[in-house]
């Protein structure tokens, strides 16, 4: 049973101020994928900002369930604040108020659960994992079943195969010394760990090519982003606790991260969620060492180094996806086009609809499949109109869900990490450019 | 007294149109409930009809069961014409969204009322055609809201407005007859025009469910010129010298300084610091003609003792003056949260007479008072801005907006010129309208719609009671 909501007390409290800028002009509809995808008044930003509204004027009067729903349709991808002409923030205002009704009205069990399996140590996950892996083995044996939540999520047009062993596992990735004398720390999250381990071997096999010396903190965990998003305050909060107590040493000077959303939330998400408590200036200081991984690399000057490489035979187009937490939330959009532009196996296309939302948004997918459907749609078409013949991106979710898309769409082309192509093209260098890398590494010693 | 949706009428909604199409939670109701004005009124419950006939049914339904239909398209407009102020059912067209089909030899569109206006203009573009009404919620706004709320936009002058572009229409009368008006020619005598009767009746006399529009060649480029001027006064004389010079420019833009102020706050701007009025025009055409008028433009600014003179060389230079120029109406927000926003028009040789005029009214209110709008065509956009919290303040600024009202009819203008009257200027119609048009105007909406149920409580003064 859920709770019952105290009725003398108002639920969105401390929301007011977020809202009250919307004078609902209407603009969000231009560029909420949400609305787009369901053309109905409470999906766009301006609708939900009027529920909070009318829900916070009339306390009493309001459908509980009704707002609940209303604000879980929102993949928090920012385009509504980032657009908005008054400066009104929803996104926000969704994310709070998100956090204020799951307070006081509790998690419905579902979300509950996945809230709680994202925050479990490794320790206790991981062995749960490893049976979804041999129950994921059997049902794809058998061709899939239809039947019941977890069977699907588990069949493979949900998610890639588990991966084991899983990447934090593997022997490859202990501690490494490079050459170059500046310490780098890993955070791979969850998607690299359990689904995609080759990632994290690519970013690690990047990283040291470069000279770093790479750490992978054995107990890290999930980012908590996705607890946040569900307005699972209390988890989000011990998930960040527990970043910064792992991440927070000063053995390395940046903390690199190959998923954009991981890394948004990181760099963005840390400190509101600590404010007040005696980790909060630590947390500081770890936001400004998280970086994105591609960002990171560009900045470097690693286009340069792989510019200079001789020309080879081109296997064909590669273009680039926006991931709403890297375009919208990081602002980061020239950086991954500036590598992807410098890769001498591939020719980089610009894709028509290259920010278009791929429909993920987290659990966003798990919650509102038919929406996250409707709304992958028009991504789908521009990848099918797009020449590239590999699609590259630099969050895990939107590579999940790209990856779902080419293959239920019978779609000819190939979804890849960009760390995947990187690495690649600095494997097949060889060893001998080696030493030029060290100029580029100075202004980080 | 109207009754509300009853059980049965309910049902019947439900049963003419399936559980998606009808809706009564909560969240439905609240979130059709506003416009752009920000006020929100319930209604008892949202109808998304995909066809004429549908419509048909809801206002026969409205006329047995006397419930009040409010027709709403993206709800972006700026007087309250889509709320529902007495309840009732809004009737959203945005499920009626094809163009249903283009012609190039006929120069015609065939679209469905909920298409987006800023969508159709890019489609047509890929055929090198042309609809050139801009109202500046383009991105979001519906084809069938701007011609139920005539939408005008910068290019007016040279172009004209949504009006211009309607040849025919499909409409559903208020007691759910659906008739069609005009055709697909320009040329048209044939009977009244019902066809401009319904244009710009802000839903009050029939449901648009099919426009037909009149389309022209899309011109092949353009060129910007940007002015600041030492006074409104000398930029209002550049206007006119440039029509009297047989230039007819696509825009001319006119923006006070405090506008300017405000939006080089948070854009690059740079303008002389004597500058009293800032004037932003385009002419388009081929390549040759307009660089050449556009030289013609710059030297008569400069004749007009303009302070600077700029001249876009390309699209991305032309792109980045008119994006500060969109970006004044959401910059205003600096200065404070709230705005009555006015579109009075005044004949174009009273424009800087009426400037000034507004600016003063501001000074003696006490409130921020801006000016900006379309200087080729008088129609100017007076935001009178203030903050809902501070009680005083707002009261000053309905006073101010008021006094703007007044001066506007006495100089010879109008109240609107785009954004229509709805519920925010219906007590100033009788102002503008004299009392025997205004008769008229009743009679006409109460042969169309005997039992007063479609968008009740709009244009015309309630009378208080």
């Amino acid at each position: 049973m859920r709770a019952k909501i105290s009725s003398s007390r108002n639920p969105l409290e401390g929301l007011e101020e977020l809202v009250s800028r919307c004078v609902k002009c209407g603009k969000c509809r231009s560029v909420c994928p949400v609305f787009q995808a369901l053309g109905r008044e409470p999906s766009a930003a301006r609708g939900k900002m009027a529920l909070m509204e009318t829900a916070m004027g009339n306390p009493m009067a309001f459908s509980y369930e009704e707002l609940e729903k209303a604000l879980s349709l929102c993949l928090l991808c920012g385009r509504c604040t980032q657009n908005c002409p008054n400066g009104a923030k929803a996104k926000e205002a969704v994310e709070r108020a998100r956090m204020l009704l799951a307070r006081d009205g509790g998690l419905r069990l579902f979300k509950r659960s996945i809230s709680k399996m994202a925050s479990l140590d490794r320790k206790s996950r991981d062995p749960l994992v490893r049976s979804l892996a041999s129950l994921q083995k059997i049902i794809l044996a058998h061709g899939g079943f239809n039947r019941g939540l977890l069977f699907k999520l588990l069949d493979s047009k949900w998610v890639p195969e588990i991966q084991t062993p899983f990447f934090l596992d593997r022997s490859r990735v202990s501690v490494t010394e490079g050459t170059g004398g500046m310490t780098v720390a890993l955070f791979v999250g969850c998607s690299i760990h359990y689904l995609a381990p080759h990632v994290g071997e690519a970013a690690v096999g990047i990283l040291e090519a470069l000279g770093f010396s790479v750490r992978i903190p054995r107990e890290q965990g999930c980012c908590g982003l996705m607890s946040k998003a569900m307005g699972d305050l209390a988890r989000a909060r011990s998930l960040a606790k527990r970043f910064v107590e792992t991440f927070g040493r000063d053995e390395w000077e940046v903390i690199v991260v190959p998923c954009a959303s991981c890394a948004f939330h990181l760099s963005r998400g840390l400190v509101p969620l600590l404010e007040g408590t005696d980790l909060e200036h630590v947390a500081e200081s770890i936001s400004l060492k998280t970086v994105e991984m591609s960002s990171f690399l560009a900045e470097l000057g690693l286009q340069e180094i792989l510019k200079s490489h001789p020309e080879r035979e081109r296997r064909g187009l590669v273009t680039y996806h926006d991931p709403c937490h890297m375009s919208v939330g990081l602002g980061k959009r020239r950086e991954p086009r500036a590598l992807l532009g410098a890769l001498s196996s591939y020719s980089y296309r610009e894709m028509e609809g290259a920010d278009l939302c791929c429909g993920m948004g987290g659990s966003f997918r798990i919650f509102h499949p038919r929406v996250s459907k409707t709304i992958s749609r028009k991504k789908l078409a521009a990848i099918e109109e797009s020449q590239a013949d590999v699609i590259a991106t630099t969050c895990m979710g939107c590579w999940l869900q790209l990856d779902e898309m080419v293959k239920t769409g019978h779609v000819k082309k190939s979804v890849v990490h960009l760390a995947e192509l990187l690495w690649d093209d600095l494997k097949h260098q060889g060893k001998e450019w080696m030493d030029s890398p060290k100029s580029a590494l100075a202004r980080w010693e | 007294m109207r009754g509300r949706l009853d059980h049965g009428t309910r049902r019947k909604l439900l049963k003419l149109l399936g559980k998606e199409n009808f809706r009564t939670d909560w969240a439905t109701r609240v979130s059709y409930g506003f416009d752009a004005t920000n006020k929100v009124f319930l209604p008892d419950g949202v109808a998304f009809p995909g066809s004429a006939q549908e419509v048909s049914g809801i206002l026969k339904l409205a006329n047995e069961r006397s419930f009040p239909v409010i027709p709403r398209g993206a709800g972006s407009g700026f007087t309250g014409g889509a709320v529902p102020i007495e309840g009732g059912v809004v009737l959203s067209t945005e499920r009626m969204n094809r163009i249903l089909s283009v012609s190039r030899e006929d120069l015609v569109a065939v679209v469905q009322p909920g298409v987006i206006t800023g969508e159709l203009q890019k489609e047509l573009a890929k055929l090198g055609l042309f609809f050139p009404p801009d109202p500046a919620s383009i991105e979001f706004c519906t084809i069938g809201g701007n011609v139920a709320e005539c939408a005008g936009g910068m290019r007016a002058l040279k172009y004209g407005v949504t009006r211009d572009y309607v040849l025919g229409l499909e409409v559903v009368l208020p007691t759910g007859e659906i008739i069609r008006t005009g055709g697909r020619t320009v040329k048209n005598v044939v009977g009244y025009d019902l066809t401009r009767l319904i244009v710009g009746s802000e839903g009050t006399l029939g449901v648009i469910t099919e426009i037909t529009l009149k389309l022209i060649p899309l011109p092949r480029g353009r060129t910007t010129v940007l002015a600041f001027f030492p006074s409104v006064f000398s930029a209002t004389q550049a206007v006119s010298q440039i029509l009297s010079s047989c230039i007819l420019p696509s825009a001319m833009e006119i923006v006070d300084r405090a506008s300017l102020e405000c939006v080089a706050m948070s854009n690059p701007v740079d303008y002389p610091p004597e500058t009293g009025a800032m004037l932003l025009v385009e002419v388009d055409g081929s390549e040759a003609a307009t660089k050449e008028e556009a030289r013609n433009v710059a030297e008569i600014c400069r004749k007009a003792s303009a302070l600077r003179v700029l001249v876009s060389q390309d699209e991305k230079d032309s792109e980045s003056l008119w994006k500060l120029r969109r970006a004044i109406s959401p910059s205003l927000a600096r200065l404070r949260p709230h705005r009555l926003n006015e579109d009075v028009v005044v004949p174009r040789s009273k424009l800087a007479e009426a400037m000034e005029i507004f600016r003063k009214i501001g000074e003696e209110y006490g409130v921020p008072l801006t000016t900006f709008g379309h200087a080729g065509d008088g129609n100017i956009h007076v935001n009178v801005l203030y903050d809902r919290d501070n009680e005083d303040e707002a009261t000053r600024a309905e006073k101010a907006a008021c006094r703007v009202m007044e001066v506007t009819v006495a100089l010879g203008g109008s109240l609107s010129g785009e954004h229509g009257i709805g519920i925010t200027k219906s007590q100033f119609l009788p102002l503008e309208v004299q009392p025997e048009a205004l008769e008229l105007m009743k009679k006409v909406k109460s042969l169309l719609d005997p039992k007063g149920i479609l968008n009740p409580g709009k244009i015309f003064p309630q009378e208080r009671g």
